[in-house]
């Protein structure tokens, strides 16, 4: 069944896969690696993202009507491309199990304390399932909803948060003595980033799909990388770069440490937090399960895809509960960004390469 | 099959899935603190405090709690742990700390170090991190005793006094996660409220010096101006200057900050602070009224101005000298300015033998709405 998406459709994803889990401890992960000058290793992130995100959009451009699958087959032959697929299955499963795990852990954490962490996974899954068998289109419309739910909301607390911050928090901006710790800090914004290779299970279509996507695309990172900026400098401000690191939860920590009397009639602003943010999480689960499912269906043809993706369910349960404890998760999560760099970056450019040099692009 | 009733699925489920919380509990079984007292007594850790006292009154819905005054607690024990031990067997239902208004050190407890305490707040889940904390000359039990009769409780009464304060731009407000902002930075102290009993009730009297979060000494509340020229957001505070025509005769003038500037400098291995301020003042009354010329009026800019000024180099003089801290958050400033030469240097010494320059400037912007130089007709 092919589904075509229009190009906002595919912007609003791509801010459903990207942003997620790692906003919560995003303002940590800068400050402790860049500082103040956080801003600037963001923009450099920011900056790489583009680029890769470019290479995928081009190879989905040039290759239209297809996915990952069919235009590595063609590219790079069947042996390989089974590789890839190996990689890739295990990537989009790993990450959103885990994903699932760490974010259970901290609502157990934060809100839900006395709730097994078991219940909280099984809550997600059923979710999860009920949107992954609806297919693409449906998550496509649900990122769209969500999307814009989570720009207004987030925008507009975090704002707020902004005004009961100190600008003295903020300096040093920029310190030219720290360029190499900020562009040793890029690194460390990789993770937030993780998410654009799902455009790789995304087929483009003639009709829907022109060369404007390409400007949807860009601006949407763009969009998401200014709203990172907005995100570490807002929590900053309040909480100081020197207490930040210590919080793991750093973007709820910060609401905690405010009290914004314009918004008090929402009572608790860390519950509006909490729920923007496992709306986001959902958002990235839809996408990150449904990738994998999709690639397993390509490659077990005869498969049928609801039984499929209940398996996937269960197995994600059962490997969910496997880490003993949140450092093992966390360094779980640590090796698959590392995979990340793999399926976002060297195997679309070394698709990209080849359907440069064999001229693919000029024979469509 | 499952398509035909599918909405009656939907309901069934939901129905039972967003009852919720099953196994809530009313909250006449929840102790909810108001208050907390923190001291050190005969070498343990002693909790004081006062909870709700709700009671179920009849309304137009039906039954309703209120608050209608508060029990008292006290507990003790080794640690923090042992003394919610011993508060947990003497007490029938489970501690709610989510509406704590105010929690009270002790002087004992502040002199040892309060930073156990504030790290508790932090991460325990249920206590606000936005909470107000002030140090006690008094013990907490001595000040739970004290019959409240312009507020709720002793604790409402504090949170309010400070909230008025604050408010009117007389006094810091500070909040849990500040001064846990302050503690991490580190090189740095900070004030809390200082509070204590006078003729029977309790008072606000100035603020506590913290040095590595033990109480450090005291500033009394008419000192506490060039504290608040610095760190207050708004501080809108009177200034009383005598006439400079009549000995006898005071103008009272409400002054508002413009502008305030904090520059950092190093020079031969010195730190430089400069401060700025541009003022605002407004003329409120005299005690006896008479003529004010511009030229008056130019006297009393420049007498506002030395006063304030006074205030604030008196008290740096305290901080420097006495203290012996930064309780003015300086360093961030200095840090901001000069990341490379911060690192190498060691702020809390440097802070003892910096040159502090202030400089103030005032502008009487009116003198209300009386004219003192109306001209009689007869």
């Amino acid at each position: 069944m092919k589904e075509t998406l229009t190009n906002r459709q595919i912007a609003f994803v791509l801010f459903g896969v990207i942003v997620g889990y790692g906003v919560l401890s995003l303002p940590k992960n800068i400050a402790e690696n860049a500082g103040t000058g956080g801003w600037f290793t963001l923009l450099i992130g920011t900056s790489i993202a583009i680029i890769f995100v470019y290479i995928l959009t081009y190879l989905a451009y040039v290759h239209k009507n297809k996915t990952i699958y069919e235009y590595s087959n063609l590219l790079v032959g069947k042996f390989i491309t089974y590789i890839f697929m190996i990689i890739y299955i295990i990537y989009f499963f790993m990450l959103f199990t885990m994903i699932i795990r760490m974010s259970c852990e901290a609502i157990k954490l934060t809100v839900l304390i006395k709730t097994p962490v078991w219940a909280l996974c099984f809550s997600f899954l059923s979710v999860v399932y009920y949107a992954v068998i609806k297919r693409l289109g449906t998550i496509a419309k649900i990122c769209e909803i969500y999307g814009l739910m989570i720009m207004v909301s987030a925008i507009i607390i975090h704002l707020s948060i902004f005004t009961h911050g100190k600008l003295i928090n903020l300096r040093p901006f920029f310190v030219v003595e720290d360029i190499s710790a900020y562009l040793k800090g890029t690194l460390t914004t990789v993770f937030p980033f993780l998410g654009i290779e799902i455009l790789t299970i995304i087929s483009f279509n003639k009709k829907e799909n022109n060369k404007k996507i390409f400007k949807h695309i860009a601006w949407m990172i763009v969009f998401i990388g200014i709203f990172y900026i907005l995100v570490v400098e807002s929590c900053i401000s309040v909480m100081g770069a020197d207490s930040i690191i210590y919080y793991k939860d750093a973007l709820i920590s910060t609401i905690r440490r405010v009290d914004i009397k314009s918004l008090q009639f929402l009572e608790r602003l860390d519950g509006i937090i909490l729920t923007i943010w496992i709306m986001s999480i959902l958002c990235t689960l839809f996408l990150e399960a449904y990738a994998s499912i999709f690639l397993i269906s390509k490659v077990f043809k005869k498969s049928n895809f609801k039984g499929l993706a209940f398996i996937v369910m269960i197995l994600s349960f059962i490997v969910a509960q496997m880490p003993k404890s949140l450092d093992e998760v966390e360094q779980i999560l640590e090796y698959i960004s590392y995979v990340g760099i793999v399926t976002a970056g060297v195997i679309p450019t070394i698709l990209f390469l080849i359907t440069k040099v064999k001229k693919y692009d000029k024979k469509v | 099959m499952i398509k035909k009733f599918d909405k009656l699925l939907i309901i069934c489920i939901l129905s039972v899935l967003l009852t919720g919380c099953w196994d809530s509990e009313d909250i006449n079984k929840k102790s909810i603190t108001i208050t907390l007292g923190v001291d050190y007594v005969n070498d343990g850790i002693e909790f004081s405090g006062e909870l709700a006292k709700l009671r179920s009154s009849p309304s137009e819905s039906g039954e309703k709690n209120q608050a209608s005054g508060v029990y008292q607690l006290l507990s003790y024990g080794k640690n923090f742990e042992e003394s919610r031990r011993h508060y947990d067997s003497i007490n029938p239902y489970p501690v709610f700390l989510g509406a704590t208004r105010v929690v009270i050190f002790g002087q004992n407890y502040a002199k040892e170090g309060i930073e156990p305490y504030l790290n508790r707040i932090d991460h325990l889940y249920d206590y606000r991190k936005t909470l107000l904390s002030v140090v006690s000359r008094e013990t907490p039990t001595e000040l739970f005793k004290i019959k409240v009769e312009k507020d709720i409780s002793v604790g409402f009464l504090i949170d309010d006094i400070m909230q008025n304060l604050e408010m009117r731009g007389e006094a810091l407000y500070p909040q849990i996660g500040e001064i846990l902002s302050d503690i991490a930075l580190g090189h740095v102290g900070y004030v809390l409220p200082y509070i204590g009993i006078e003729r029977g009730s309790i008072k606000y009297l100035g603020m506590a010096v913290m040095k590595d979060s033990k109480l450090e000494g005291t500033i009394d509340l008419e000192n506490t101006h060039g504290v608040l020229y610095i760190l207050a957001q708004n501080p809108t505070l009177v200034e009383v200057i005598p006439s400079t025509k009549n000995e006898k005769n005071q103008i009272s003038f409400t002054t508002f900050i413009k502008k305030r500037k904090i520059k950092t400098d190093y020079i031969d291995e010195k730190v430089i602070i400069n401060i700025d301020l541009d003022l605002k003042a407004q003329l409120r009354y005299q005690y006896y009224p008479e003529p004010v010329e511009d030229e008056d009026i130019k006297k009393l800019e420049d007498m506002i101005s030395k006063k304030v000024e006074n205030d604030i180099v008196s008290t740096m003089k305290k901080a420097k000298n006495e203290f012996e801290c930064d309780f003015f958050d300086f360093v961030r400033y200095f840090r901001a300015e000069h990341p490379e030469i911060y690192k190498k240097i060691k702020w809390e010494d440097q802070f003892t033998r910096a040159d502090i320059n202030v400089n103030v400037k005032t502008k009487v912007i009116n003198r209300s709405l009386e004219d003192p130089n109306a001209k009689k007709k007869y």
